[in-house]
């Protein structure tokens, strides 16, 4: 018994939960059978759970009191005829009725006194981050030569290694897989050698928004030796 | 109230209104009678006047999300939100401004018009579906993170509602009629 006042419960806030036609919803053989459960037993765990039921009978009650209101008023527009108009109207002129009948609130955001607690909180909570004297290092150099890269070198065959690495190796990598493992010298070289093989045309990217991942694609028959400025080298795939 | 401290309350009703304390913008009634004392609505009835030559009006909402006027008594007043909004309507190029494209002011039209027409609460598949009319999945997906975020809608179970901002910012009645004469 307690079982099937527990499911009734379940289905009819489920029924409410999911936004469907209440009016779709047949009460009258739910109630017959919650009367027939009431009836059963006058425990008060099962007394609890009746008045549980009645409750979500009266609010399914009231929806099917407010939709009917709402469809007899002169302002009722059927979802259907909603649908009809979105998909006859460009989006320019969705923009524009959203435009027409929206008042933006105003106001400016404020540092208050909790906030700079909050922030001062934060900070404080951080956990150190450093990077080891030897990886900072190389970096207080003379930009991509203190690496040990040369722009003759970028061009030519560092570039072209890591093209045909990756074209050996399927031909389609994560930024990262490509990147590699190794020191933080060793990466920063390969992620310049990457964005100039990307420049050059050498091989392309995909993004995945979704995933928040980039794959390296290489390409067959770049333009050696300039950039391909004219070309898209970002394509997006769902 | 007297009137001789009444500037220096309309300067204080101004901070309160202008400067966002909380996560959801505006001063809720019995926030500004704490700081304004009795006689608030007659404060922010001057200040109104002041601000609508500027483009903007002080708008007092219910918490049923209902317009309430300036009038209305204190007490039914107090849980009210006072919120600024702008009188006139913004062109696509002041939106685009603030960062909206095109195709999110469209897609939030969508999902308002078919809420609105399902009594303020529809089936969240509904209004997946009905955008995918229009966009591809994923673009739907991160509108919809997006309104929610931006509190034009909210989430309840498996359905979806006006947010608190739909309420504020958006005349309902006028946008069904404006998605039907587009």
């Amino acid at each position: 018994m307690e079982k099937e006042l527990k499911d009734l419960i379940v289905e009819l806030s489920s029924i409410m939960r999911s936004g469907s036609d209440p009016l779709a919803v047949q009460l009258e053989p739910r109630l017959s059978r919650l009367r027939q459960l009431i009836k059963k037993s006058l425990q008060f765990k099962h007394i609890e759970l009746d008045m549980e039921a009645l409750y979500n009978f009266a609010i399914l009650v009231y929806s099917q009191s407010k939709f009917l209101r709402d469809k007899s008023s002169v302002l009722y527009v059927d979802p259907f005829l909603i649908r009809l108009a979105v998909m006859g109207s460009s989006t320019e002129r969705l923009a524009d009725a959203f435009l027409q009948s929206w008042r933006p609130s105003t106001g400016r955001d404020v540092l208050s006194l909790e906030m700079m607690r909050r922030s001062y909180e934060y900070w404080s909570n951080l956990k150190d981050y450093t990077i080891g004297a030897e990886e900072t290092e190389p970096l207080l150099g003379e930009s991509l030569e203190s690496l040990g890269v040369t722009y003759d070198e970028l061009i030519s065959e560092e570039m072209l290694r890591l093209h045909e690495e990756l074209q050996n190796r399927g031909g389609r990598l994560l930024y990262e897989e490509l990147l590699g493992e190794g020191s933080l010298n060793e990466r920063l070289r390969r992620a310049v050698l990457i964005s100039f093989m990307l420049s050059y045309g050498y091989a392309v990217v995909e993004k995945e928004p979704l995933k928040r991942r980039f794959w390296i694609v290489a390409k067959e028959g770049a333009t050696k030796g300039r950039p391909t400025e004219a070309e898209s080298i970002i394509t997006i795939v769902s | 109230m007297e009137s001789s401290g009444l500037p220096a309350k309309i300067r204080r009703a101004a901070q309160l209104l202008f400067f966002k304390s909380h996560r959801i913008p505006g001063v809720k009634g019995w926030e500004l009678k704490r700081s304004l004392g009795s006689g608030y609505s007659r404060v922010m009835k001057m200040l109104r006047s002041q601000i609508e030559p500027l483009g903007m009006t002080i708008k007092a909402v219910g918490d049923d999300g209902a317009e309430l006027s300036l009038d209305t008594p204190e007490d039914t007043l107090s849980t009210a939100r006072f919120v600024l909004v702008l009188t006139d309507p913004l062109k696509v190029s002041d939106a685009k401004t603030s960062g909206w494209s095109i195709d999110e002011l469209a897609g939030l039209t969508i999902c308002l018009a078919t809420i609105g027409s399902r009594g303020d609460k529809a089936a969240r598949s509904e209004v997946e579906e009905t955008l995918r009319q229009k966009f591809p999945k994923w673009k739907v997906r991160n509108f919809l993170s997006k309104y929610i975020k931006w509190g034009y809608l909210e989430e309840e179970g498996d359905s979806l509602l006006l947010g608190w901002r739909a309420r504020v910012e958006i005349d309902t009645r006028s946008l069904l009629r404006y998605v039907f004469g587009a």
